[in-house]
């Protein structure tokens, strides 16, 4: 697999985050690892940068965070919103259609159809 | 991967423990902004390590090597620092511009009570126009208005100011703030001064004049943390 450049996520890291939390509340590292085995290892972001772009997407009210106490740890669970989840389901559908014309673009073409 | 628990010993635990702590205590000198906000920062961080040192130690790591491979991941805390400068700074633009907002009014009416109602009469227009300081709040007012718009919910729709402009707003409104207090007490003294505060409510005068120099030191840190904030971030 090809390395992914943490600047080709640029753009797209909001709706992965968001994604991660479409099916439940997590805590910060489990997002972080969410990212990076739901992309097969290709998003392997360093962890510093996640959490400020949490904070700016509760900033803008997509997700919500609570913070609780277990075992003595103060721990900070984030959740979708309804705003959240209507964003989601917006770069669902723009991402669906820039990729279906980024592949009719990039795919290969046969030898002779390449040169027509 | 198969999963292991891995039993620490208490020197293992306590080399986990130092080396987090470092890193925390380094990331913690390099954050700037409210403290509650660093704070938040700081244990949430924490809790993020623990969490992957778990995660590597369960995986068969030693505790110094899951320790190890938790922070190179999070990244150098000037990094992970400078990652966070602009939400920190935005926070703190924020809970300057919402201090301020909220004090105008609970300052403003004393002033109100005691400059402009004993001497109109009770028409809104008249009484509105004659407050001196409406011309500088009420464009403060719109502007920090604004920049609480664009950097808070509404960014969904907006376009989102960065957190230099916030930092500017916030500076502006303390200026703002700064300089109509001090013309409300120097008005204020002025009456004093020529003999024609007769007229004027001593109770009311002491409450508006306390409150504009309670907001004093209150709006001069607006400024500082502001001013800091511009020459610090880009």
């Amino acid at each position: 697999m090809l390395p992914m450049r943490p600047e080709a996520l640029k753009g797209h890291l909001d709706a992965l985050l968001l994604s991660v939390l479409e099916d439940g509340p997590r805590h910060g590292y489990a997002i972080i690892e969410a990212v990076r085995t739901g992309s097969g290892g290709t998003f392997d972001l360093q962890t510093g940068t996640i959490y400020p772009a949490l904070h700016r997407l509760e900033r803008a009210g997509y997700i919500a965070s609570r913070w609780h106490v277990i075992g003595g740890r103060r721990r900070r669970e984030y959740d979708l919103t309804a705003s959240g989840r209507r964003a989601l389901g917006a770069e669902r559908a723009i991402w669906v259609q820039f990729s279906t014309a980024v592949s009719a673009l990039l795919q290969e073409k046969p030898w002779p159809a390449a040169l027509s | 991967m198969a999963r292991r628990t891995v039993v620490k010993s208490p020197a293992e635990a306590k080399l986990e423990s130092q080396e987090v702590e470092h890193y925390l205590r380094t990331l913690g000198g390099q954050l700037r902004g409210p403290a509650r906000a660093r704070a938040a920062v700081i244990d949430e961080i924490r809790d993020g390590l623990d969490d992957a040192i778990a995660a590597g130690t369960s995986q068969g790591m030693s505790t110094a090597e899951a320790s190890e491979e938790a922070i190179a991941q999070l990244g150098a805390p000037q990094l992970v620092a400078a990652a966070f400068a602009g939400e920190l700074a935005i926070h703190q633009s924020r809970t300057i511009l919402w201090r301020l907002l909220l004090t105008g009014p609970l300052v403003g009416i004393w002033w109100f009570l005691l400059l402009v109602v004993p001497s109109q009469h009770i028409q809104p227009a008249t009484v509105i126009s004659a407050i001196p300081a409406l011309p500088v709040v009420a464009p403060a007012v719109m502007i920090a208005t604004g920049v609480l718009a664009t950097t808070g919910s509404l960014i969904r729709w907006l376009p989102e100011s960065s957190p230099r402009q916030a930092a500017l707003a916030a500076s502006l409104i303390g200026l703002v703030t700064l300089a109509v207090d001090t013309t409300m007490l120097v008005i204020l003294a002025t009456r004093v001064l020529n003999g024609t505060a007769g007229s004027l409510s001593p109770i009311i005068a002491g409450i508006a004049a306390a409150a504009s120099i309670g907001r004093f030191p209150f709006a001069g840190a607006a400024i500082c943390h502001s001013v800091r904030r511009l020459m610090f971030s880009r």
